[in-house]
């Protein structure tokens, strides 16, 4: 991987879900499927509430509170900003956020 | 002389030099065939020509492979390669649904889907069902609408002929087969017939062929069945990514399987096995409909006390 590839695959500061990446529940559970590289992703229902809000509007922070706001018996702080730095950094790593400069265009 | 064929509204015809090859070339799908004059026109995407050393097909390159014109020696070779060009001109006719590499049949109440790569055994369990008196499907691509149905592709069975004696047929009395030929065409209107309406599969397999193998029959999860329906999109219809949605109410109301075989022996057995009584191993399971495009895990979390994170990719 290029230092440009790496760098282009860091979590963004405000994370944004690739456009044309397909998002659905599956039975149960909630899929991600990549039409560049024709790769299907199964996520749990944290990393699906993550995938939910890397709308581009949140920093990390904030997806860290909102994912503790969406369960009614919330794990800890620390647990739940481990699960989403997790998920996040899968994100990144399969390439499925926008690029930084296209996810910060929106703020 | 021009032999047309026509699928929906679309039409697609092809030039080729005499009488003989006419008729021989529009019985390669007999029941797209239309009969009829047709004028020289945008439907005429092929061109089959006599040369001094046998025959040329020149065409639209996506039809040919990519080819903008092929030579063959043979009769036989030209019916082969002028199939594979009208094959991919009446897929692109009906582009807007998904095109599945899978081989299927209609059962009582239902339907049943096969999947996998060449040599999986496709045609050979389309040719057992038909055998039996199945409609089908398909026995190399199946067509499925949005909602998740799936509509017959009627193009002749090319199989082995000993896999036709098996069933009782002489591949002689099969058209377009010759000695020198590995594959005969067998069409599926001397047997079952074809799917004649939509069909809701009741039933996905996914064909496993390995070496040594003993025969089994194993359940699939639902998202490894929508990975494994999805490396089957074909290019010719609609994306992977517009076909995850009626790929997914296909699945909702179907149980999914993995067929493991290994010797060909074992494979006809399960083969046959399925064909005879596909409904043993059916039982539909109920799926959930109106599903959202749009999903909301943030509501399906209110309910649930924490939950690992990370994605796994497949």
């Amino acid at each position: 991987m290029s230092p440009e590839e790496a760098a282009r695959r860091e979590v963004p500061d405000f994370p944004r879900s690739r456009d044309d990446v397909v998002f659905r529940e599956l039975a149960d559970d909630w899929v991600l499927f990549d039409p560049e590289t024709r790769r299907l992703h199964v996520l749990n229902l944290t990393a699906a509430v993550v995938w939910a809000h890397c709308t581009g509007e949140h920093d990390v922070e904030e997806i860290v509170r909102r994912v503790r706001g969406a369960f009614e018996e919330p794990p800890s702080p620390e647990d739940v900003r481990a699960d989403v730095e997790e998920a996040l950094g899968t994100f990144a790593r399969e390439a499925l956020l926008a690029p930084t400069d296209e996810g910060s265009a929106d703020r | 002389m021009i032999v047309s064929f026509g699928l929906g509204e679309g039409r697609l015809a092809i030039r080729v030099p005499d009488a003989d090859l006419a008729a021989a070339v529009a019985g390669l799908f007999p029941d797209y065939h239309r009969e009829g004059a047709v004028e020289d026109g945008p439907a005429v995407r092929l061109e089959a020509r006599r040369t001094r050393d046998g025959y040329g097909l020149r065409g639209d390159p996506p039809l040919l492979g990519g080819e903008g014109e092929v030579t063959v020696g043979t009769r036989i070779e030209l019916l082969t390669w002028i199939e594979a060009a009208l094959a991919r001109g009446l897929l692109r006719l009906r582009s807007g649904l998904t095109h599945l590499h899978a081989a299927g049949a209609s059962l009582s109440g239902g339907g049943v889907l096969a999947l996998g790569p060449a040599d999986a055994g496709k045609s050979s369990l389309a040719l057992a069902w038909s055998a039996r008196g199945r409609p089908l499907l398909g026995d190399d691509v199946v067509l499925l609408e949005a909602e998740g149905v799936a509509l017959p592709f009627r193009r002749l069975l090319r199989v082995d002929p000993e896999r036709l004696l098996e069933h009782g047929v002489d591949p002689r009395t099969t058209p377009h087969w010759s000695d020198a030929y590995d594959r005969a065409w067998f069409d599926p209107r001397r047997a079952g017939g074809w799917c004649d309406a939509a069909v809701r599969p009741s039933l996905v397999v996914f064909l496993d062929r390995r070496r040594d193998a003993p025969v089994r029959i194993e359940e699939v999860e639902p998202a490894e069945a929508l990975a494994l329906t999805l490396s089957g999109v074909l290019s010719t219809g609609a994306s992977p990514a517009a076909s995850v949605d009626p790929i997914r109410r296909l699945l909702e109301g179907a149980r999914a399987v993995r067929a493991r075989y290994g010797a060909s022996a074992r494979a006809a057995a399960l083969l046959a096995e399925l064909a005879a009584d596909p409904r043993a191993t059916a039982e539909a399971r109920t799926g959930a409909e109106g599903r959202s495009s749009d999903p909301d895990p943030t509501e399906a979390a209110r309910s649930s006390p924490g939950s690992g994170a990370g994605g796994e990719g497949r």
